[in-house]
C-alpha cells in the first residue's frame, strides 16, 4: 500500500506507542507472580508489597493510556489516508472522459467515495494498536513463559496447533463462498435500490415488495448464501475461537504435576500460569480484525479499478484554432469492442453554419454530438475542428469550444447568479442579466422570492425543467463558444416553454457553428445542410428540398412527420 | 446495554425467540467460564494447602484439574455453538424480513414522502444498514451483553468464597455502567454529528459528480475540487474531533475496572498482612483479580463501535414506521366516474391547488393543459392516490377515494409517466410488469402496437435482452414506447397519460397514435400533452392556470372563451412552424 508511504512517520509512531502498551501490560504479571511469592514466603509486612502493588496500577493504567493514544493516532491515519484518497478520486474522475463518468450513475459514484471509502476506516484505525499488540503480546508472553520453563512452554502450546486445525476446516472453501455471498448481496442491494427508485412504477402497476419477485428473490437468496455459509462452518468457527485461549485445559494439571514432583518453583508455577491464561485471548481478538482487514483490502482494490480507469488522451495544443468548422473524417466509434456505433464516418459542418442530423433513434445521432462534445476519443479516425485534430488539443479546451445543450440539464444548489458565473466568473451583473433576458428567463427569475440569489432547488423553489433548461440555455449564452450542440433540447416542454426555448436557442446560435439532433424535421427546413444517418452509415446529405428528392429515409420520415400534425389538424 | 437489546427485539418479529435462545446460551457459556475460574481456584488451592498445610498433592489431583478445565472448555464450545447458531438463524432471518416488510410499506407511502434526500436513505436503509446489523450490529450488542453477565456471574461465584472481593467486582460493575451510561449519552450525541458531516460530504460530492460535465464544459474543475477539497478535508477534522472527544470517556471506562483490579489486589494484601484472610485465599483472589473482568474488558473495546449498533436500530426502526397512507375496504370499482370536489393540496408550504373542482365522465377522454407548474401531474397524482388531498375530497364512482382498499384502488388504473422508468430486467419482463400472467404472445403484440417490436428484435437477445441501469442503451423514445406497451397490457377502467408521447419520434408517433386510440377506447382517459394538436378530438379539455381550473369545454368551445387556450394554440403554432435561423 503506497498510500501508507505518505505517513510513515505517524505509523511508526503508532505502533511504538502500541508496543509501550503491551510492554506496560505485561509488567503487572511480574508484580503479580512477585506479591505471590511473598505471600508463600508469609512476609506479611505491607511495606514490601507497596512497590510490586504501584507497579501493577501504573502497568494497568498505561497500558490503557498508551493503547489509547496509539487507537488516536491510527484513527487520525485513517482518516488522513481516506481524505488522500477521496481528494485523488475527485481529481480522477475529472480526468475521466464522459462517456466513462457515465457508466456509473451519480449515486454509484457517490456511494463509492464516501460510503466505500469510509469503510476503510475501522480496520486502519484499529490494525494498528489492536492487532499489532494483540500479535505482539502473545508472541512476548510464549517466550517468557519458554523461558521461565520450557516444559509449561510446551504445554501452553498444545491447544495452538488444535485451534488452527479447526480454523483451516472453518476456512474450507472460503473463497468461493465468499464470492457467492458478495455477489448475493450485491444482487440484492441493486436490486433493492432498483425497487425503490422506480416506487412509483411499483404503485402504478399495484406491485409490492412481496408480489416483486425479483426482490423477493434476492433477498431471500442474500440471506440463504450466508446463512448456509455460516451454518455449515458454525461449530469449526466456536471450536477454534473457544479451543484456541483455552490454554488453562493442559498447562494447569501439567504445572501442577510439574509441581507435585517438586521440579518448579511456587513464584514461577503462579506466574507461568497467569501468563497462560492471559497468553491467546489476544489472537482471539486479532482474529475478529482479520475479516475486516480484508474489506480494505476489497476497498482498495476497487480504488485501484477507478484509478486505472483510461483517461481521455489528448495533446495540449492550445493557439492554433483559427476556425471553428466541424469534419468527421473516417471516424469509427463503438461503446464497446463489440459493437460499432459506426464505421468511416465522414462529413463536414461548415463554420457559423448550421448542419442537422436526422436520423431514426438508434441511428447513433447523439453519439456523434457527444464525441464532438468530447465525451469520447474516436477509435479510428479523425475529428477535427478548424483543421486541428480534437486529439490534440487538451479536453479542456474542447470543452471551452465546444456548448452542448440536451434535455439534461444540470444546475448546482447553489444561487442562480452563482450558477451562471460557472460560465464566465468575471460576467457582471449586466452581462447576466442580459444573458438572461436573450434566454427569456429574466422575468421568471425576477419574480421568484429572492430574485437571481435563489438557491436552485431548494424547498419551494422547485424549477420546471423548461425554466431550468433557460437558464442553462442562458449559461451557454454567456459562455458565448464558438460551436453550440443542441442534442433535441426542445424536446419536454410544454406550450408556454417551448416557445421560450425557441427563442432562447435562436438566440444562442447566432454566429456559431451549430450542429443541430432534431426531432421535429420543421425545425431543421432551413439548416444550411441535413445529414441523414441510418444505422451509423451516413445515407445522404443536402438541404432539405435536395433530400426530399434523393434521400429515401429523410422522405419517409417527412412524410410521418407532417401527416402527425396534418391528422391533428383534422381532428 | 437494555435499550439495545430492546430495540433488538422491536425489530426481530418471530425471531425473537430464537434471540432469547442466543442470549440463554450465552450467560450458560458464562458460567462455563466461571468453571474454568474454578479450575484455576482449585489448582491454587492444592499448591497452598501443600506450601502452608504440607498436604501432598496427589496425581487424582492432576486429574480433577484437568477434568474441571475440560468440562468449561467443552460446556463453552457447547453453548456457544448453540450460542452462535441460533444468532445466525435469528439475525439473517430478521435481516430478509425487515427488507420484505419496509419494502412492502414503500407502497403505502404517499409519493409527496420521497424527496430524493430520503429515496437515498431509504436504500441505504435496505441495504448497508440491515447488512451492518446482521454482520457487525448483532455481534456489538451480543459481546455487551457477555461482558456484562459474564462479570455479574463472576461477582456471584465470588461472593460466597470471599464478600469483600465480590462487592468490589459488583461495585466496579456498577461504576463502570454508570460512566458507560454518561459517555453513551455524549456519544450518541457525536454520532449525530457524525452524520450530519457525512450527509454534508455526500451532498457536496453527489453535487460535483452529477455536475462534472458543466464542470468541464466550462473549464471550472479547479475551483469546484477546491470547493469538494474543503468538505473533505473539514469531514476529516470533524470525524477526528468526535474521535478525541470519545477517547478520554473511553479512556476513564477503561480505568475504572483497571482500578478493579487494583483494589482487590490492595485489599487481599491488606488482609493477609492483618491475618483477617490465610494466604491460600490471598492469592486466589488476587489471580483471579485478572481474570473476572475479561468480559467487561471484552465489553469495553466495544464502546467504540457500540454506536454502529444503535444507529443500526434506530435507522431500522424509522423505516419500519413510515407514515402509511390509511384505506379504506371498498373493494368495486363499477363505473370509472373521477370527481374532483373542492380539493386543496400544497407542497410543503407553496399551496397549489385551493379548493379545485373537476369532473370526468365516464369512457370520456378528458385533456388537460395549461402552463409549468399549473398542477397537471398534481391533479393525476393526486386522483391516483399517489399523493393524499389536504382539505376537499376526490371521488370515484361516488365513493371517497380513501374508502377504497388501495390496492384495489390502483388495479383500476394505468399509467404512462413523463419520466420512464425501467427495470434492470428483461425486455419481456418490463413488458410483462402490467399483466404477470400475459402469454408471450400477447407480449409481442402489444410491443407491436407500441412501435417497439422491431428494435427490440434488433437487440442482441430480443425480448430476452436485460436492460442495463433501467435502459439506459436505449433512446428516450425506444423507453418511453415499453412502457406504453407494459401499460398496454395491464387491465384497468382508467388510463393516465402524462406527456405519454413526448420523446417519441416523429416517424413512430403516427403509428403509436393509432395504437393509443385503440388502448383508450370506451375507458375514462386523463391526457396532459403538450402537443395540443394530439388532444384536440378531446371530449373535454381542461385548462389549468397557477392551480386553478380557468375554463373546461371543447376545443372548439376554448378557442372562444379561454384566452389561455388561445395563446397555447398560437404558440405551439409557432413552435411547430420554429425554424431555427
Amino acid at each position: 500500500m503506497d498510500v501508507l508511504k505518505k505517513h510513515l512517520g505517524q505509523i511508526f509512531f503508532a505502533v511504538f506507542v502500541a508496543v509501550l502498551g503491551v510492554l506496560c501490560g505485561v509488567l503487572p504479571y511480574f508484580a503479580m507472580a512477585k506479591i505471590v511469592e511473598h505471600i508463600a514466603a508469609g512476609k506479611i509486612n505491607f511495606m514490601i508489597y507497596k512497590e510490586p502493588i504501584l507497579i501493577i496500577l501504573c502497568g494497568l493504567l498505561g497500558s490503557v493510556i498508551f493503547h489509547e493514544i496509539s487507537t488516536l493516532t491510527s484513527h487520525n491515519l485513517a482518516f488522513r489516508i481516506i481524505e488522500d484518497e477521496r481528494k485523488k478520486l475527485a481529481r480522477k474522475i475529472s480526468r475521466l472522459s464522459m462517456g466513462e463518468v457515465e457508466k456509473r450513475s451519480s449515486g454509484e459514484w457517490t456511494q463509492f467515495m464516501v460510503e466505500t471509502l469510509d469503510k476503510m476506516e475501522q480496520p486502519i484505525a484499529h490494525v494498528i494498536p489492536e492487532v499489532i499488540a494483540n500479535v505482539i503480546i502473545p508472541i512476548v508472553l510464549v517466550i517468557i513463559i519458554f523461558v521461565l520453563d520450557w516444559r509449561i512452554g510446551l504445554a501452553n502450546l498444545v491447544t495452538l496447533p488444535i485451534g488452527v486445525l479447526f480454523s483451516f476446516l472453518m476456512m474450507g472453501g472460503y473463497e468461493e463462498k465468499s464470492r457467492n455471498y458478495q455477489q448475493a448481496a450485491k444482487n440484492m442491494n441493486t436490486t433493492a435500490v432498483e425497487y425503490i427508485r422506480g416506487i412509483q412504477v411499483i404503485k402504478a402497476f399495484n406491485k409490492s415488495a412481496s408480489s416483486y419477485g425479483k426482490f423477493v428473490d434476492a433477498v431471500n437468496k442474500n440471506r440463504d448464501s450466508m446463512l448456509s455459509w455460516y451454518l455449515s462452518v458454525c461449530f469449526y468457527m466456536t471450536a477454534a475461537m473457544e479451543i484456541l485461549p483455552s490454554t488453562m485445559l493442559f498447562v494447569l494439571p501439567i504445572s501442577l504435576f510439574l509441581y507435585m514432583k517438586g521440579s518448579i518453583s511456587v513464584g514461577i508455577l503462579i506466574m507461568c500460569v497467569l501468563l497462560s491464561y492471559a497468553s491467546y485471548k489476544p489472537l482471539i481478538k486479532a482474529m475478529s480484525h482479520m475479516d475486516t482487514m480484508a474489506n480494505v483490502r476489497v476497498v482498495i482494490d476497487e480504488i485501484k479499478t477507478v484509478m486505472n480507469l483510461p483517461e481521455l488522451e489528448r495533446g495540449d495544443n492550445c493557439n492554433t484554432i483559427s476556425s471553428y468548422g466541424i469534419t468527421f473524417e473516417n471516424v469509427s466509434f463503438g461503446y464497446n469492442d463489440e459493437k460499432k456505433v459506426f464505421e468511416n464516418l465522414s462529413f463536414h459542418a461548415e463554420e457559423k453554419q448550421l448542419t442537422a442530423i436526422v436520423g431514426y433513434s438508434g441511428s447513433g445521432k447523439s453519439t456523434i454530438a457527444k464525441l464532438i462534445a468530447g465525451y469520447w476519443n474516436a477509435d479510428n479516425g479523425k475529428i477535427c475542428i478548424g483543421n486541428v485534430n480534437v486529439k490534440d488539443i487538451s479536453l479542456e479546451k474542447n470543452m471551452e469550444l465546444v456548448t452542448y445543450v440536451s434535455q439534461e440539464n444540470y444546475l448546482f444548489k447553489k444561487t442562480i447568479l452563482e450558477n451562471m458565473k460557472l460560465a464566465k466568473p468575471d460576467a457582471s451583473i449586466e452581462e447576466i442579466e442580459q444573458a438572461c433576458k436573450k434566454a427569456s428567463c429574466h422575468d421568471f427569475i425576477m419574480s421568484l422570492p429572492d430574485g437571481y440569489n435563489t438557491i436552485v432547488g431548494e424547498a419551494g423553489n422547485n424549477l420546471s425543467g423548461g425554466e431550468r433548461q433557460r437558464i442553462t440555455i442562458a449559461r451557454a449564452l454567456l459562455k458565448d463558444s464558438p460551436i453550440v450542440l443542441l442534442d433535441e433540447a426542445t424536446a419536454y416542454s410544454d406550450p408556454d416553454n417551448e416557445a421560450e426555448i425557441q427563442k432562447s436557442i435562436d438566440a444562442l446560435v447566432k454566429n456559431k457553428t451549430v450542429i443541430m439532433i432534431a426531432h421535429r424535421l420543421s425545425t431543421i427546413i432551413r439548416a444550411n445542410k441535413i445529414i441523414v444517418v441510418t444505422n451509423g452509415e451516413i445515407e445522404a446529405e443536402g438541404t432539405h428540398s435536395e433530400l426530399l428528392g434523393k434521400s429515401e429515409t429523410y422522405a419517409k420520415m417527412w412524410k410521418s412527420h407532417i401527416s402527425v400534425y396534418q391528422q391533428a389538424e383534422v381532428k | 446495554m437494555r435499550d439495545l437489546i430492546k430495540k433488538l427485539y422491536a425489530i426481530a418479529g418471530k425471531e425473537s425467540s430464537k434471540l432469547s435462545r442466543m442470549l440463554l446460551f450465552e450467560v450458560l457459556k458464562s458460567i462455563f467460564e466461571g468453571v474454568a475460574l474454578g479450575a484455576i481456584m482449585l489448582f491454587l488451592l492444592k499448591v497452598f494447602q501443600n506450601i502452608f498445610e504440607h498436604r501432598e498433592v496427589l496425581i487424582q489431583d492432576v486429574y480433577i484439574v484437568f477434568g474441571v478445565a475440560m468440562l468449561s472448555v467443552v460446556g463453552k464450545i457447547l453453548c456457544s455453538y448453540m450460542a452462535d447458531h441460533n444468532k445466525y438463524i435469528a439475525t439473517y432471518n430478521m435481516g430478509a424480513e425487515n427488507r420484505l416488510y419496509i419494502g412492502d410499506q414503500l407502497k403505502r407511502v404517499n409519493m409527496g414522502y420521497f424527496s430524493n434526500n430520503r429515496l437515498g436513505n431509504i436504500s441505504g436503509g435496505l441495504t448497508t444498514v440491515i447488512g451492518e446489523l446482521e454482520t457487525v450490529g448483532v455481534n456489538i450488542i451480543e459481546t455487551l451483553f457477555v461482558g456484562v453477565i459474564q462479570t455479574a456471574i463472576m461477582a456471584l461465584f465470588m461472593l460466597p468464597f470471599d464478600m469483600v472481593t465480590g462487592i468490589i467486582i459488583l461495585a466496579t460493575l456498577f461504576v463502570g455502567m454508570l460512566s458507560n451510561a454518561l459517555f453513551q449519552k455524549k456519544a450518541d450525541e457525536l454520532t449525530k454529528k457524525l452524520q450530519s458531516l457525512k450527509i454534508n460530504l455526500n451532498a457536496t460530492t453527489l453535487e460535483y459528480v452529477k455536475g462534472i460535465s458543466v464542470i468541464k464544459s466550462f473549464g471550472k474543475g479547479k475551483e469546484m475540487i477546491t470547493e469538494l477539497d474543503r468538505n473533505i478535508s473539514e469531514s476529516r477534522k470533524g470525524f477526528i474531533n468526535v474521535e478525541k472527544t470519545v477517547a478520554p470517556a473511553a479512556l476513564i471506562f477503561l480505568f475504572i475496572f483497571k482500578l478493579g483490579i487494583c483494589a482487590i489486589i490492595l485489599s487481599s494484601v491488606l488482609r493477609f498482612c492483618s491475618a483477617s484472610i490465610p494466604p491460600y485465599k490471598a492469592v486466589m483472589l488476587i489471580v483471579s483479580s485478572f481474570i473476572v473482568f475479561a468480559g467487561f474488558e471484552m465489553a469495553g473495546s466495544m464502546q467504540n463501535i457500540r454506536g454502529v449498533a444503535v444507529q443500526n436500530l434506530d435507522a431500522i426502526s424509522k423505516l419500519r414506521e413510515l407514515p402509511t397512507i390509511s384505506e379504506g375496504n371498498v373493494t368495486e370499482l363499477n363505473v370509472a366516474k373521477v370527481e374532483v370536489n373542492n380539493v386543496k393540496f400544497s407542497y410543503e408550504k407553496q399551496s397549489l391547488f385551493d379548493g379545485i373542482t373537476l369532473s370526468i365522465s365516464e369512457g370520456e377522454t378528458t385533456a388537460i393543459v395549461g402552463g409549468s407548474g399549473s398542477g397537471k401531474t398534481t391533479l393525476c397524482n393526486l386522483i391516483s392516490r399517489f399523493w393524499d388531498v389536504d382539505g376537499g375530497e376526490i371521488l370515484i364512482d361516488g365513493k371517497n377515494i380513501k374508502d377504497f382498499k388501495y390496492d384495489n384502488l390502483l388495479s383500476n388504473f394505468t399509467f404512462v409517466f413523463q419520466d420512464v422508468y425501467l427495470f434492470d430486467d428483461t425486455v419481456k419482463n418490463n413488458i410483462k410488469f402490467g399483466n404477470p400472467d400475459a402469454s408471450d404472445e400477447e407480449v409481442m403484440e402489444v410491443a407491436k402496437q407500441a412501435q417497439c417490436h422491431d428494435f427490440i428484435m434488433a437487440l442482441p437477445q430480443g425480448y430476452d435482452t436485460v436492460l442495463q441501469e433501467g435502459g439506459s442503451n436505449l433512446s428516450g423514445g425506444e423507453r418511453q414506447r415499453i412502457s406504453i406497451a407494459r401499460a398496454m397490457l395491464k387491465p384497468s377502467k382508467i388510463v393516465i397519460l402524462d406527456e405519454a408521447t413526448s420523446s417519441v419520434d416523429p416517424e413512430n408517433e403516427e403509428q403509436l397514435m393509432v395504437a393509443l386510440h385503440n388502448l383508450l377506447k370506451g375507458k375514462t382517459v386523463l391526457v396532459i400533452a403538450h402537443k395540443l394538436e394530439t388532444i384536440q378530438g378531446a371530449d373535454q379539455i381542461v385548462v389549468m392556470d397557477k392551480g386553478k381550473v380557468e375554463s373546461v369545454g371543447t376545443h372548439g368551445e376554448l378557442l372562444e372563451k379561454s384566452q389561455i387556450y388561445q395563446r397555447f394554440i398560437y404558440q405551439r403554432e409557432r413552435a411547430i412552424g420554429w425554424k431555427i435561423k
